[in-house]
């Protein structure tokens, strides 16, 4: 199986640490180049985490403001110190709410299959999957969807959530497992 | 393999006692169930984390889990890449402050400014504070 490397590292000419100085001197407008830098990932975090991509959106937008409002207190890495507002974001509002089924907009994603019977497929996978991951305790899903959609190495998760490899490991083999347990009758 | 040696009379045994108690329902369970859970095998496991190929995993009796995994990871792959919506950048620099974000010192780290007038002050204030604290030691005697 494949894993992506992350995006966090697009185009970092300029690095964060100029740019948030930057926008500390007044220049409000740069902060529009962190937001783009680090917005997809991050939204891929929060969809996966939540299912909703209002939800998401709103998470996003809530933790980018928290940034800003913040920014003079960025120590270390930001994309890391972003990371942890939106998943503590995420994690809150699974504490809030429970849901049992959701699934994303379909006119957000664009179709690469073929026929009708492939497309129906894959929105029932996609579907089923979604209920799968809504079933898994959130310190699993987070594990999942770090590893498998946001493509992490476990080393930097580790660094991100503050716990140790053989941990994140755990979680993750933890997840496959039980999202193979619910999954496999219909799809293996 | 072990364990089918004498497994008859348990069996049995077992499905005594269970017609004798009812299963209760999910609900009365004192501890709550975690997610169903099903093994997968270390080398799949490892080929899902990158470390070997997948020819490694499709040894031994794992070929159904690696299919499986696949065609997971296609839908997984769509997930990955998902865009943030176009309006949203604009949409969060609308809702940010208009004014640049405050930068909150600490009293102790603040810069100290002088002026002649401050400095005048002081002077004053730590003469007067000495000469009461020189009459009070000298009166205290008497």
């Amino acid at each position: 199986m494949r894993t992506t490397e992350p995006e966090l590292l697009v185009d970092q000419d300029d690095s964060d640490q100029r740019i948030i100085q930057r926008v500390l001197a007044g220049d409000r407008d740069e902060f529009t180049v962190l937001i783009t830098r680090y917005s997809d990932p991050l939204y891929r975090h929060a969809l996966c985490m939540t299912g909703s991509p209002d939800v998401a959106e709103d998470i996003l937008q809530l933790s980018f403001i928290k940034a800003y409002q913040h920014l003079a207190e960025v120590r270390g890495r930001f994309d890391a110190w972003v990371f942890r507002i939106v998943a503590n974001g995420c994690k809150d509002w699974l504490k809030n709410i429970r849901r049992s089924h959701l699934s994303y907009d379909e006119d957000d994603q664009p179709s690469g299959y073929a026929t009708p019977e492939e497309e129906l497929d894959r929105t029932e996978l996609r579907s089923d999957l979604d209920v799968a991951l809504s079933s898994l305790p959130p310190s699993l899903r987070e594990a999942f969807v770090m590893k498998h959609v946001e493509g992490r190495s476990y080393e930097e998760m580790a660094d991100l959530l503050g716990t140790t490899v053989g941990a994140l490991k755990m979680r993750v083999h933890r997840a496959r497992e039980a999202l193979q347990a619910l999954l496999e009758e219909k799809y293996a | 393999m072990f364990d089918d040696i004498h497994s008859e009379g348990l069996g049995e045994g077992r499905k005594r006692e269970r017609t004798g108690h009812p299963e209760r329902p999910l609900a009365d369970r004192e501890v709550p169930l975690g997610p169903p859970s099903t093994t997968i095998a270390t080398a799949v496991h490892a080929w899902l984390d990158g470390e070997t190929p997948e020819r490694d995993a499709r040894r031994g009796d794992w070929s159904r889990d690696v299919e499986f995994w696949k065609r997971l990871d296609d839908d997984l792959a769509m997930r990955r890449r998902m865009r943030t919506p176009v309006h949203l950048t604009s949409q969060i620099m609308n809702a940010i402050p208009q004014h640049a974000p405050q930068i909150i010192t600490p009293w102790w780290k603040r810069e100290f400014v002088v002026t002649p007038s401050s400095a005048i002050v002081a002077v004053v204030a730590l003469m007067a504070a000495s000469a009461a604290a020189t009459a009070l030691v000298l009166g205290l005697p008497h």
